[in-house]
């Protein structure tokens, strides 16, 4: 969405700036409905980088903004025995202070890696989730998990899979995050690059034994496309394996994923982001092995 | 053509203050030029360096991304308030006994956040400081020194404590 506003270059000077503060998510909704061309602002810390321009280093927001700040539902937590709901607005300091013991550590260590504590103080989930980071960090660590966003607009509320999220319908906003709490045996996130380099590849695992074997197994990979890479059929072949995972099944794992990341990459870098997500996934699978001999 | 301007409250290194300005004033910009406090630096102007971190509501934040209409019932502290928020050494003069630094441009951001690292946790270890320094670029690369003068501050943050409450 802002995206679209950076792109039309549609600012104004500062005082020009029309701020709108809904104080409930109705009130937003009907805003939003009415002012379609308004920028959603809420932690602002990717934002503001790219509308602060000139000498003055001034920050040139579009005409109309409307700030989420005030809406006290898009700030709240639920925990019931199956899910984790949080608000779109939570701020990601705020998160991690719930405790690893709550959060899946794959979303806690994601979330982890997400600037410095200043900027987590201030950046929210919604935010790194609706920023088209080319890594996607969150997005990958909520996609391995099974989380689903809530997609709330004048016209209804609508449930997607975190994987499935590319952009909003018109008038629509990311009001709530659900991630489904379950045990794991190994959870893992990675991030091969920095936070500020444009070829980063984020990575997100997970895996469950039973009895000697590998019952579940879910890996994500952020960076190698627009859209974060999760393959379900690419995951069973895995699913079921005897453990310590054979060689030979890793190196078909390997070449399935080859391919498939190979008809998938569009962005510039292709080849590095292919053998960097290649890689990280050889790491993952020789420590889901190693994890498993400690366990069973 | 008037432009909008908003009313805003908010507290000012413990005093309530009230200004008008245009709704997309950043933080810095209102600390440094309509206040006159300048302890606060700018340096990056992007949320990276951490030259201008200030106290809002009792957790850093870079004061360079934030615009005036966050402000609304803030409570601010800046480097020049340091001194007067409870629970909190006199990190300048701990700073002073170890002198880490060159230049001293990032000297407020740091002590910023070792003051709110040490309103969280009163007894932080290395790794704790490392943590929360890690948004603090030092353009002369003095983090030895300044991880020194943290671990200083650390080990006698308790005993200022008790004698500043002692003195009153």
């Amino acid at each position: 969405m802002w995206l679209s506003i950076l792109k039309r270059g549609d600012m104004r000077r500062e005082s020009q700036v029309k701020v709108f503060r809904p104080k409930s998510l109705s009130g937003l909704l009907r805003l939003y409905g009415k002012n379609p061309e308004s920028l959603i602002f809420s932690g602002g810390t990717r934002i503001i980088p790219l509308l602060t321009k000139g000498k003055n280093r001034r920050i040139n927001f579009p005409e109309k903004v409307i700030y989420l700040g005030n809406i006290g539902e898009m700030f709240r937590i639920s925990r019931s025995q199956r899910f984790l709901d949080m608000g779109a607005c939570l701020p990601i300091s705020r998160i991690l202070s719930i405790g690893r013991h709550i959060i899946p550590r794959v979303v806690y260590e994601a979330l982890h890696s997400i600037g410095n504590p200043s900027i987590r103080n201030l950046a929210t989930i919604g935010g790194n989730i609706c920023s088209p980071t080319p890594f996607n960090d969150s997005l990958s660590a909520l996609n391995v998990v099974d989380a689903r966003l809530e997609l709330r607009s004048q016209s209804g509320t609508r449930w997607i899979p975190a994987g499935q999220f590319i952009k909003f319908n018109p008038g629509e906003v990311l009001t709530r995050i659900r991630i489904p709490l379950e045990e794991w045996d190994y959870q893992v996130f990675r991030k091969a690059g920095g936070n500020q380099s444009p070829t980063t590849i984020s990575f997100a695992g997970t895996a469950r034994f039973a009895k000697g074997i590998l019952e579940s197994f879910h890996f994500s990979i952020g960076g190698v496309n627009v859209k974060v890479f999760r393959n379900r059929d690419l995951e069973a072949q895995f699913e079921g394996s005897k453990l310590p995972v054979s060689v030979r099944e890793i190196e078909a794992m390997l070449s399935g994923l080859d391919e498939n990341l190979g008809s998938a990459s569009t962005l510039p870098n292709a080849r590095y982001r292919k053998e960097t997500a290649l890689r990280l996934f050889r790491w993952f699978i020789d420590n889901v092995n190693q994890k498993s001999i400690e366990i069973l | 053509m008037p432009g909008n301007r908003i009313k805003l409250k908010f507290t000012l290194n413990e005093k309530d203050v009230t200004i008008e300005c245009p709704p997309g004033r950043r933080l810095i910009d209102i600390i440094r030029l309509d206040f006159k406090l300048t302890g606060t630096k700018e340096g990056c102007g992007k949320g990276e360096c951490g030259s201008c971190v200030i106290l809002m509501n009792g957790n850093t934040v870079n004061s360079c991304i934030i615009p005036a209409f966050r402000l609304a019932d803030a409570n601010i502290v800046t480097i020049e308030g340091l001194a007067r928020v409870k629970g909190i050494p006199d990190i300048r003069s701990l700073f002073a006994e170890i002198q880490p630094l060159q230049c001293g441009y990032c000297a407020s951001g740091v002590q910023m956040v070792l003051a709110a690292l040490l309103l969280q946790n009163p007894k932080p270890d290395e790794r704790e400081i490392r943590e929360a320094l890690s948004g603090n670029i030092c353009f002369c690369s003095a983090y030895s020194g300044l991880l020194k003068s943290a671990l200083h501050v650390v080990k006698h943050s308790k005993k200022r404590r008790y004698a500043k409450r002692i003195s009153g």
